[in-house]
């Protein structure tokens, strides 16, 4: 009963909070911009055509350049359009100072190509008014490649025959062992999702056990401890505050990933984060949001606690920061080594830290995705996740019966006789 | 049936704060807690509520032991802030009574009965951090009393009234002693004290220094005061080796070192002397128009008792 009306206000004074309004709707919008992304970006790439003029001595290369170069644009129509520029080497020099100042002058005309300038056949230069990497310039450069590749060889004689056996290409497949996906594609895959999880881990466990140390400071800095300890015990208190937070987190994820999945069962594709590698609904295991939510849970509470104790010694709230330093310090650790674990989840190294736990709810989380772990190994994990919250529950309980009316300075010291004493 | 603190002893490290505290507080009493700053009110509070406990001794209500179980029971109002200072006052008042296990219904009537006679209804949707300090009193009052408590414990509830809100928190006052309730309440006022309690105790650096209803402390000292209001001359006074100089003088002037028109001083009646050899002087001297002998006030105690050295 008074634990309910504990959580009960814990909760709602968060969820009403403007903070907690506003940061749920950036993360919509995050989400919401995510889904959209392809078409965003395929929209800013509409309409960008490229007029090229090209300063050669014959129009071959035009010519060549127009047949190759059909990328078309997502409206149908053609990206390139190439128009030639003859000149010798009489007045190369006039010619190509000409077409700069056009370039210049001209908003039309993306960038005029210098082909086989006299005194140097085998070089091009390529001149625009924006710097360029790839794109375009990449384009092309690719294109008149493949003609001076092949203009070599017709000139040495060898067949077209004889030049497909040698460039016929090896197939080269890759099977991974050991971990969980079955193909690149699929590693891949997952070690985004890990990504975007642990990210989401991270960042919910840094801010609120910063909330839980926040509100306790709060609650210390406004004297208003004082009638709380005289109405209900500093452990419901303190339960009631990480419970309450909590939910309040969880409520964040639902509203995030309820969004998230809504999006995607509407459009009924992937949502592509980076264009050509997408995430789609159908390759997230529910499994893996279970965990998800296992690790978040044991991982608040394992956190929470202690930056719950660690709150209980603080009593300005100018001090919490510097005093929950160590506790940021440790997340981003656990957060390091999670993010190593992406890449060689079954390190030997990765493997033993993902059974300490502070780091458990990142790393062992991240290897249950990417690698096999055994079930016993899960078990495990998760034991000894719950025996050390327990543990720190306690030790931040008497923290909290102890440091709620202290004011001033605390010692550690002083803070651990008093925990003894009790 | 009563509140009982036996030998209480509590220090701070190695600062004795309360030592060998007796005090017995009689069911439906409304007692006045008294002392300088810093001379342990706030923790003998605090070890009520078991908040903290004493090092040794008990606190006893009801012939039980002190425990979170009572303490939830009693109301308390803190000196210091004693609300969530972004919380709403309705939600507040609403969350502390619902903490004492009233239902929802039943903390709604209560608060609507209080918020009306407090006149606070329209601080309802405020936040608690912007409310002044005397409003903020009066919500924490409202808070302490909602769950009807046998015993409240309020340090220093009138400070930062005005004379309008002292007034309806003395009706209140006076209406839960009517209803059998013990209020143990600090103050430094000492008219207030005088005004609303049976009895009272002084303590200063933790130690009990009197005990007793108003009218025995106010005779503690032994001290007996003269307060004569007369037309004429005081000159007289010299001969009850009263120095005119030193005299309380209450109305009147004092014109080229002679006492003239009519005049009211206050002084402690000397050792030895008959209180109707004055006010025979006083009568042979000129038009006396009030002679009383009485009690020193509470507030002249108090500072006898305190100012001391001991």
């Amino acid at each position: 009963m008074e634990l309910l009306v504990l959580i009960q206000r814990e909760y709602r004074e968060r969820v009403r909070n403007k903070t907690f309004i506003v940061s749920t709707i950036i993360g919509l919008v995050a989400i919401l911009l995510l889904s959209f992304a392809p078409a965003i970006i395929e929209k800013m790439q509409a309409g960008e055509k490229s007029q090229i003029v090209i300063l050669e001595q014959t129009g071959k290369v035009t010519a060549y350049l127009d047949e190759q170069l059909q990328t078309t644009l997502p409206n149908g129509e053609r990206q390139f359009s190439f128009e030639a520029a003859l000149a010798n080497s009489s007045n190369w020099a006039d010619q190509k100072n000409h077409l700069i100042e056009e370039l210049l002058a001209d908003n039309n005309t993306s960038a005029f190509v210098e082909v086989a300038p006299p005194g140097a056949p085998d070089s091009v230069v390529w001149h625009s008014k924006k710097m360029n990497f790839g794109g375009d310039s990449g384009k092309v450069n690719a294109v008149l490649q493949q003609m001076t590749t092949q203009q070599r060889i017709e000139a040495s004689g060898i067949s077209q025959t004889q030049l497909a056996t040698i460039f016929n290409p090896l197939t080269f497949d890759s099977q991974v062992e050991g971990l969980k996906a079955s193909s690149k594609e699929q590693q891949t895959q997952n070690m985004m999702l890990v990504y975007i999880l642990l990210f989401m881990l991270y960042f919910s466990l840094v801010t609120y056990g910063m909330s839980v140390a926040n509100g306790v400071v709060e609650e210390k800095s406004s004297r208003v401890m004082e009638m709380m300890i005289a109405t209900v015990k500093p452990a419901s208190m303190m339960t009631a505050k990480i419970l309450g937070i909590g939910a309040v987190g969880l409520t964040q994820y639902f509203i995030w990933i309820g969004t998230g999945f809504g999006l995607l069962s509407l459009k009924g594709k992937g949502i592509s984060l980076i264009p050509g590698m997408t995430l789609q609904i159908t390759t997230i295991e529910p499994l893996y949001l279970i965990y998800f939510g296992i690790f978040f849970i044991l991982g608040f509470l394992l956190y929470a606690s202690m930056y719950a104790g660690i709150g209980a010694m603080v009593s300005r709230p100018e001090d919490t920061n510097q005093a929950v330093g160590p506790m940021t310090f440790l997340i981003i650790a656990a957060f390091m080594v999670a993010m190593m674990s992406l890449y060689s989840p079954d390190n030997q190294w990765i493997v033993w830290l993902s059974y300490v736990p502070f780091f458990t709810p990142m790393v062992l989380f991240s290897r249950l995705i990417l690698t096999d772990v055994s079930t016993l190994g899960v078990l495990l994990g998760i034991l000894d996740l719950v025996v050390t919250i327990i543990l720190l529950m306690w030790l931040a309980g008497k923290m909290y019966r102890v440091g709620v009316l202290m004011y001033g300075k605390v010692s550690w010291r002083h803070m651990l006789r008093l925990v003894r004493e009790r | 049936m009563s509140l009982n603190l036996i030998s209480v002893n509590k220090s701070f490290g190695a600062k004795s704060v309360i030592e060998n505290l007796d005090l017995c507080i009689p069911k439906g009493e409304v007692f006045g807690f008294l002392g300088p700053n810093g001379a342990g009110k706030t923790t003998t509070m605090r070890m009520i509520l078991d908040i903290i406990r004493p090092d040794s001794g008990q606190v006893t209500w009801e012939d039980k032991i002190v425990s979170l179980a009572t303490a939830r029971s009693f109301g308390y109002l803190p000196e210091e802030w004693g609300l969530y200072p972004k919380m709403v006052v309705a939600d507040q008042m609403n969350f502390f009574a619902r903490l004492r296990g009233l239902s929802k219904a039943e903390a709604k009537k209560r608060i609507a009965y209080w918020s009306e006679r407090f006149q606070v209804g329209e601080l309802a949707k405020k936040k608690a951090n912007e409310l002044s300090k005397g409003n903020q009193q009066k919500i924490q009052f409202i808070i302490a009393v909602l769950h009807q408590p046998e015993l409240m414990i309020l340090d220093e509830p009138f400070s930062g009234l005005d004379p309008v809100n002292v007034e309806l928190l003395k009706t209140a006052f006076r209406d839960l002693a009517k209803e059998g309730r013990t209020i143990l309440f600090s103050s430094h006022r000492m008219e207030h004290i005088e005004e609303l309690c049976n009895s009272l105790c002084i303590i200063k650096q933790g130690k009990l220094i009197a005990k007793g209803s108003v009218g025995s402390i106010k005779r503690i000292t032994g001290r007996k005061i003269i307060r004569l209001s007369m037309v004429g001359s005081l000159d007289f006074l010299k001969y009850f080796s009263l120095d005119l100089a030193q005299l309380t003088l209450k109305h009147g002037k004092h014109e080229e070192g002679v006492l003239q028109g009519a005049q009211e001083v206050e002084f402690d009646l000397p050792e030895g002397i008959d209180p109707q050899a004055i006010l025979q002087g006083a009568v042979e001297n000129g038009q006396v128009t009030r002679f009383e002998i009485g009690d020193p006030s509470l507030n002249e105690v108090f500072i006898t008792l305190v100012g001391g050295k001991n």
